[in-house]
């Protein structure tokens, strides 16, 4: 009892369908252990009619048919393929015991009638019962009281059967030896068909890790598609800006010298901008970096350049036209400006500033170089500095030239212009 | 081969990069064209082409990211001819098929071509 209550607290830990899987090859193993019963006596039943020579052949005949479909319902029984065909010859099996044994109690007159009677109840018992099991057990019953009530009571003798036992025996043997190649069959069967079960999962798990990698290579192989074709456009994109730039200071520079430094300066910035935004996955560069960057050539003596900045990040799509802007304030200041002389000092400031959204404001204020006025022309440079961020970013630029020093101040709206 | 004119042609440019829209206004002036406008999006372009008119015009295809394909779609149905130009060659995707029918130039832009293109569409 207390087995059963261990076992009964180990079967509710079981997972629901473990524990139906385990009753349903519970009762498969009593329908099989009936069925072998069933057939095993049924064999020894024909056996023994064999033996006395046609003795009882209607029964006999039963008897055989009985031991025939219980071995067809063995030899297939843990075929799930053949489940359906199992279960009717199985089926089959006990009804042609039951009906054909009161069948023959009738038609033949060699006193079976309590064969008869005990048929008849198997079929009333049948009809009023609804469990299967009782197929089994009514249909091995009638099986062992026919061959028990044919061998002691239609003998010539009592015990008749004694002599004969050397004569069942073989067949006994035959039926147990079936019976067991039977088991290893269906047992070999089962383990051959959880080994297929087993191999068609572990195949159809590579197949899909498979398919789970084709399909990331085809993924990454779409985004490197994209990234090429994204780097090729800013390539196209940046040989159009240097062709442009080259041909602007070209049409602005006096001397083919002044052409050089001018373009040079530019596309070195340009260079050192695309550095730094490579460095950041192009997404952009605090404002003081970008300062940095820009003007750090300029920068011989750092007591000469104040550089305050705070921590504004700049997008991408602004980096590149501040950068064109700062870097013409600083080669302007180098050449003509506070950092044309031993004395002058530059401070740039950037701040943002909470003005109808977020703004950048950028002072470059000059101061100690050489008297300043407004430029005779504006040539590229200034219009790079004047007109490039309204254009591109929708700020506000004034370039003012005072006596003492340039003042330039930007004011930029951070996020795209609509 | 002469050197083509635009004798006078009105330009309205629609590019993002200034630097491009500049280079390329000097260019056209160059060629004696008349640059009405540069923008660098499509609201300034529909206020530049409003203020100032055109005869042809030059769309750059993505401005900053987004296609030039509205207002392209709004110069065809006023009768206005216009060339695209573009960074992304010949992608088949970057243009609708009834837009396909203009020009499109491959970036960095050769001068004479653009001229050329811009003179063949005035004619048109």
């Amino acid at each position: 009892m207390a087995l059963f209550a261990a076992g009964q607290a180990q079967r509710d830990d079981l997972p629901d369908w473990l524990r139906e899987e385990g009753d349903r090859l519970f009762l498969e193993r009593i329908r099989l252990g009936l069925r072998l019963v069933n057939a095993g006596i049924a064999a020894v039943f024909v056996g023994w009619i064999v033996v006395n020579r046609g003795a009882l052949p209607w029964l006999s005949v039963v008897q055989a048919v009985n031991f025939l479909l219980n071995a067809a319902a063995l030899l297939v029984l843990r075929d799930p393929r053949r489940a359906r065909f199992n279960q009717i010859v199985g089926f089959a099996a006990y009804a042609v015991t039951i009906f054909a044994t009161g069948a023959v109690g009738i038609i033949s007159n060699d006193g079976t009638t309590p064969l008869l009677i005990l048929a008849g109840m198997a079929v009333i018992g049948a009809v009023l019962i609804p469990w299967r099991a009782f197929w089994h057990l009514s249909g091995m019953a009638l099986t062992i009281v026919s061959a028990i009530w044919t061998v002691m009571v239609v003998s010539p003798q009592p015990f008749f059967w004694l002599r004969n036992a050397g004569a069942i025996a073989p067949t006994l043997i035959a039926a147990i030896y079936l019976s067991r190649a039977f088991t290893r069959q269906r047992d070999e069967a089962l383990l051959a068909a959880r080994e297929r079960e087993q191999r068609e999962a572990r195949l159809t798990e590579a197949n899909r890790s498979l398919e789970r990698e084709v399909e990331e290579h085809r993924k990454t192989e779409r985004a490197l598609r994209l990234t090429t074709r994204e780097l090729d456009h800013r390539v196209k994109n940046t040989l159009a800006t240097v062709q442009s730039i080259a041909e602007q200071t070209l049409h602005t520079s006096a001397t083919m010298e002044e052409f050089r430094q001018a373009f040079a300066g530019r596309i070195q910035t340009l260079a050192r901008i695309h550095g730094s935004l490579a460095g950041r996955r192009q997404e952009g560069l605090p404002i003081g970096e970008l300062v940095d960057l820009v003007v750090g050539p300029y920068r011989h003596r750092t007591d000469r350049v104040r550089i305050d900045c705070d921590g504004t990040f700049v997008p991408a799509d602004l980096v590149r036209s501040l950068g064109l802007a700062l870097h013409e304030l600083a080669t302007n200041a180098a050449k003509y400006g506070a950092l044309s002389n031993g004395a002058g000092q530059v401070a740039i400031s950037a701040r943002t500033a909470v003005d109808g959204g977020e703004r950048l404001r950028i002072s470059w204020s000059e101061r100690g170089g050489p008297p300043t006025g407004e430029p005779a022309r504006r040539g590229f440079g200034t219009r790079l500095i004047e007109e490039a961020l309204a254009y591109e970013a929708g700020g506000r630029v004034t370039l003012r030239f005072p006596v003492d020093g340039l003042r330039c101040d930007i004011d930029l709206p951070l996020g795209r212009p609509t | 081969m002469t050197a083509p004119s635009l004798n006078g042609l009105r330009v309205l440019i629609v590019e993002d990069n200034y630097v491009l829209a500049d280079a390329l206004r000097s260019l056209l002036v160059r060629y004696q064209g008349v640059v009405t406008a540069i923008a660098p999006t499509i609201p300034l372009a529909f206020a530049a082409l409003e203020a100032s008119g055109a005869d042809v015009a030059v769309l750059d295809v993505n401005l900053g990211g987004v296609t030039v394909v509205p207002f392209a779609e709004h110069l065809r149905a006023a009768g206005i001819p216009f060339l695209f130009v573009t960074g992304y060659g010949d992608d088949p995707d970057l243009l609708p098929a009834h837009l396909r029918t203009s020009p499109c130039l491959e970036k960095p832009v050769e001068a004479e071509l653009l001229v050329r293109e811009l003179a063949g569409l005035a004619r048109r």
